[in-house]
């Protein structure tokens, strides 16, 4: 057990320095990015990683870049055979972006039962697959230590980061507990970012009522325009009487799940959570929704079909190295996200 | 409660999230007489692209719209008191979670799609049942509302009665044998689904033995309710029975997601409910076109449903589609702008008035769009040094009276030559042949606006109508952008409540292009809309680019295209693309009758016509479209960088766009 106070989150340096140096499992994506073996990379550097399971996801047939993928999933391959991180035990588990959610749920029950102590990344992973696995991480009985990390890229495409949204769909694991009479109407909680064409479609297809929009604020620059843009769009299509906007901090899970808990609080039903903005905020979403205080709160998302494989390039760095920040969800035990 | 806003649009959506006095005002009961059969028995498939008035239709049928209107002390909006008398439940499939079978296997070796359809069959019933018996509940607080269902007068000991004899039938198993009173009947009811949704979301780890071994047969259940309701006095013997169930397109998501049929399979569990032709029950079934089959197969048995014998369509675009003979849509439009405005707080007009027309105007004649991309610059006219210097006379005489006169000229000598003109009937054969004139003024005009670098203008009431293509969303939203941008026009804020009179050609178009932009952005936000948006920026762009370099004004009608059936038929990839396009409303299409006299079928399809502002292409489908075949779309398709059409391994556009307007406005190639 670890002497912080409650809900520590940090850079993920400052964060392993306070914790038991005993080794992690770590749980991954191997994706395109050059990001996604930042975590690994960090945990390795101090020789905190027993082994790891990395998820490889493959998207449908019919990629416009299939081989650019091929490509850079190779390099990946690569930093894993070559270098430090070969001497790390690796398990490669292969899924499907679109395929039915046991696979992956069944996967992560096994993984988590093997290992008391993970770290969960979820810097590439998708949220169809990051919200199941962290339900299923905090479920088992197994678990004493949790830290969930997320790497910063150095820059992220100007076009398009994924194509071909589906319907709207409540996230594996995430769905709304049955109403009284299941007329009532929800609210919904949206989080924007990047793309948030998604949040439309749900907008148009539900009477959801209050919407409650939470704004990275301040944002860094790539969310700043495309939040605007979002709200721009979406003022179209929701009745402007029950929107309002909240700022919340892009990466202050603990500050963005205390507003959760505010906001569905205040509104007294059912809510629904849209996670569109930045992934710490989606993990508070996650956070917030497994724990016993939600109420009957669920998750909905507009998953896509395709990521541009040059969805971000690099990993942001300063002074103090790889902006990689990592919050502990579960130490020796204490569960943070549960009160 | 009025709307707040100085924009009586300032909402698309209005729906059961407002008070109910609201509601009832601003709801449009108008299509509701030409979709009489959805209150009348039998069953009814409603099919209609977003924002043809398919949901506001379904919500007719649920309690809380019949309570909205009982609180605002008004009846349903159905003309015949025999088409209000009815009840109903039902189930949408994504909400429900009824499309999460097949996302865990269920045990014992129970794992391929027809085992799960059992299971998500007895889910249907169990859900459904449930909902109608708690919509029965909560119409019985509304004792008018429940009187104009054909609710009878009902006790607690009435319904406990009618739940012991429902719980005792055979179609439940024995499952439901010890319950005695209504409300235990609900809670096993909505125990059964808890089970269902604990297993899926992995909150147990088996279904309970209970249900594995009492799955009921679809349909069953609902029907033994529907008979008991009637013989137990809780709802008049005359009373219909409405049982909707929503998103059945998002069925076929399921087969895309497993290596198995679970989409279908579980579709042919919908279809075996209707197959049931049980007159007790009537199923509504709403979905997006081009989402239920040619040959509904029923689950556990090769027989396939049969419309009119099983059921009916109820196509709503094709309701409100114009016709030789009628103009549905204009009235439907003028009444949701009516009751916009009223509820807005704007005096109550009358219903015989014109509002839209008294708003924005009339759209102008094709001169007047023609003087207006002119200017004062004035248009000298194209000629041919081929021509003779009398042709050329006549060309630039008629480029004097009238800018559009002078293109129409222009394109009919290019056409005909000089001996065509000889040959013609009158001096200037493009004012005469009225035929040919009218069907090539949309072109004349873009290429007029293309040469003076204009933009085309929208503006006036037939715009707006032409613009909305049947759409009510699209009518909505072209007004809420033109009320915008009248309200920012402004320089004070609006005195009172009166209908402004918008007459800015400048402003009006100002909104139109704002909405025009809107939906095409909004492509992007449907399922799978990305690649639905490449296809219309290639389409929008070359539809442009072929009216615009078409200097004898020879292929009017290109900017649609025309397909022979067979082709579709052997290219379904193709097909499925363009079906999905249709039931997405991005493209329209039509049967293609045509003077070919081999008797091929044919459909043609456009673009939807709020795209033309954007696009900068006529909204009018005149004359023939270009007939091409299927691999030419396929090219297309590849083209455009569409997944799953590209031919090399790495496409060159990848996830992201083009801005297409950039080139839009350019100078047709030097003749």
């Amino acid at each position: 057990m670890s002497g912080f106070a409650d809900r520590p989150w940090g850079r993920l340096d400052w964060v392993l320095d306070r914790l038991d140096p005993s080794p992690w499992h770590l749980i991954s994506c191997r994706g395109t990015e050059d990001r996604c073996f930042a975590v690994l990379r960090g945990l390795a550097e101090r020789n905190l990683v027993s082994d790891a399971s990395l998820i490889d996801i493959a998207e449908p047939d019919g990629h416009p870049r299939s081989e650019d993928i091929a490509r850079l999933k190779e390099v990946r391959s690569n930093e894993l055979e070559d270098g430090d991180l070969s001497e790390i035990a690796t398990e490669i588990f292969s899924h499907r972006l679109l395929e039915p959610f046991h696979l992956v749920v069944e996967q992560t029950k096994a993984i988590a039962a093997a290992h008391p102590r993970i770290v969960l990344d979820i810097t590439a992973l998708p949220k169809r697959f990051f919200f199941p696995m962290l339900k299923m991480i905090l479920a088992s009985e197994a678990l004493t230590d949790l830290v969930v990390t997320y790497s910063m890229a150095e820059s992220y495409a100007s076009q398009d980061l994924h194509q071909d949204i589906q319907s709207p769909e409540f996230l594996p694991l995430f769905p709304p507990d049955l109403g009284d009479n299941g007329h009532s109407a929800e609210s919904l909680i949206v989080s924007v970012g990047f793309e948030s064409s998604g949040v439309i479609q749900i907008l148009e297809e539900s009477d959801y009522s209050p919407v409650t929009v939470l704004f990275s604020y301040p944002a860094p620059p790539p969310f700043f325009g495309r939040n605007w843009d979002f709200l721009r769009h979406a003022s179209r299509s929701v009745d402007r009487d029950h929107l309002t906007l909240k700022g919340i901090s892009a990466f202050d899970v603990a500050s963005v799940f205390e507003t959760l808990k505010t906001t569905v609080l205040g509104g007294g039903g059912m809510s629904v959570c849209a996670p569109f903005g930045p992934k710490p905020v989606s993990l508070a979403m996650a956070l917030f929704v497994i724990g016993p205080g939600s109420g009957r709160s669920a998750v909905t998302y507009t998953q896509p079909k395709y990521y541009n494989p040059d969805y971000s390039q690099g990993v942001l760095s300063d002074p103090s190295g790889s902006v990689i920040y990592a919050y502990p969800i579960v130490l020796g035990g204490n569960r943070f996200f549960e009160q | 409660m009025a709307a707040s806003s100085a924009n009586p649009f300032d909402s698309l959506y209005v729906t059961e999230t407002i008070d109910a006095e609201s509601f009832v005002s601003v709801f449009s009961p108008f299509i509701v007489h030409d979709t009489s059969s959805l209150f009348e028995a039998g069953n009814v498939v409603l099919v209609g692209t977003q924002g043809s008035g398919k949901s506001m239709l379904l919500s007719l049928l649920k309690p809380e719209t019949r309570i909205a209107y009982c609180k605002a002390g008004e009846s349903l909006p159905l003309q015949a008191a025999r088409a209000r008398r009815f009840i109903g439940g039902g189930v949408n499939l994504t909400r429900s979670g009824a499309i999460d079978f097949g996302q865990r296997p269920l045990m014992h070796g129970e794992d391929d799609a027809n085992a799960a359809a059992a299971y998500f069959g007895d889910f249907l019933n169990y859900w459904i049942v449930d909902d109608l018996l708690r919509s029965l509940l909560a119409l019985l607080k509304y004792p008018e509302a429940a009187a104009e269902a054909g609710m009878l007068k009902v006790d607690q000991a009435r319904l406990d009665s009618f739940a012991a004899t429902l719980s005792s039938e055979d179609c439940w198993l024995g499952v439901t044998n010890e319950i005695s009173t209504f409300d235990g009947f609900l809670r096993l009811s909505r125990s059964r689904v808890t089970d269902y949704r604990n297993y899926f979301n992995y909150n147990t780890d088996d279904l309970t033995a209970s249900i594995r071994e009492s799955k009921t047969s679809a349909g069953e259940p609902i029907s033994v309710t529907a008979k008991l309701l009637r013989s137990h006095g809780l709802v008049d013997e005359t009373t219909n029975i409405f049982i909707r169930i929503d998103q059945y397109e998002e069925l076929g998501r399921l087969d895309e997601w497993h290596d198995s049929q679970y989409g279908s399979t579980f579709a042919s569990v919908v279809h075996k409910m209707l197959g049931l032709r049980d007159p007790r029950v009537s199923y509504r079934i709403g979905t997006r076109r081009n989402a239920w089959p040619e040959r509904p197969r029923m689950q556990g048995t090769s027989a396939v449903l049969e419309e009119l014998r099983n059921y009916r369509i109820v196509d709503l675009d094709e309701i409100l589609r114009p016709s030789e003979h009628s103009r549905p849509f204009p009235k439907f439009a003028e009444d949701v702008f009516r009751r916009r405005i009223t509820w807005a707080g704007y005096p109550d007009a009358a219903s015989g008035r014109s509002l839209v027309r008294e708003a924005f105007g009339p759209s102008p004649k094709p001169e007047q769009r023609a003087e207006l991309y002119v200017g004062s610059r004035g248009a000298a006219p194209r000629t041919s040094p081929e021509w003779s210097p009398e042709a050329r006379n006549l060309v630039k005489a008629a480029a004097k009276r009238s800018p559009l006169e002078g293109v129409l000229a222009e394109a009919y000598l290019h056409q005909q030559g000089e001996e065509g003109l000889r040959e013609a009937k009158s001096v200037e054969p493009w004012s005469t042949r009225q035929w040919w004139r009218k069907e090539r003024t949309g072109q004349a005009l873009l290429q007029l606006a293309a040469r003076q670098k204009q933009k085309m203008l929208w503006w006036g009431a037939e715009d707006i109508f032409a613009l909305s293509g049947a759409n009510i969303l699209v009518f909505v939203s072209l007004c809420q952008s033109i009320w915008d941008a009248h309200l920012r026009a402004m320089d004070t804020p609006e005195p009172a409540k009166v209908l402004p009179e918008i007459r800015d050609p400048y402003i009006q178009d100002e909104g139109i292009q704002q909405a025009s932009r809107y939906w095409h952005r909004k492509v992007r936000s449907d399922p799978d809309g990305d690649s639905r948006l490449l296809f219309v920026d290639y389409l929008g762009t070359r539809f442009r680019k072929w009216l615009r370099d078409d200097i004898r004004l020879s292929y009017p009608g290109h900017n649609g295209f025309s397909l022979d059936d067979s082709e579709l038929r052997a290219d379904e990839e193709v097909r499925d693309f363009l079906n999905s396009a249709a039931a997405y409303g991005v493209l329209v299409d039509r049967i293609h009758s045509t003077r070919n006299r081999g008797g091929q079928k044919r459909h043609k399809w456009y673009l939807a016509p709020i795209y033309s502002a954007y696009f900068q292409i006529p909204a009018a489908h005149v004359k023939e479209p270009r007939y091409v075949r299927a691999k030419e779309v396929r090219r297309w398709l590849a083209d455009a960088g569409v997944p799953g059409f590209i031919t090399t391994g790495n496409g060159s556009r990848g996830p992201q766009r083009d801005d297409q307007q950039e080139s839009l406005f350019a100078e047709p190639e030097a003749d």
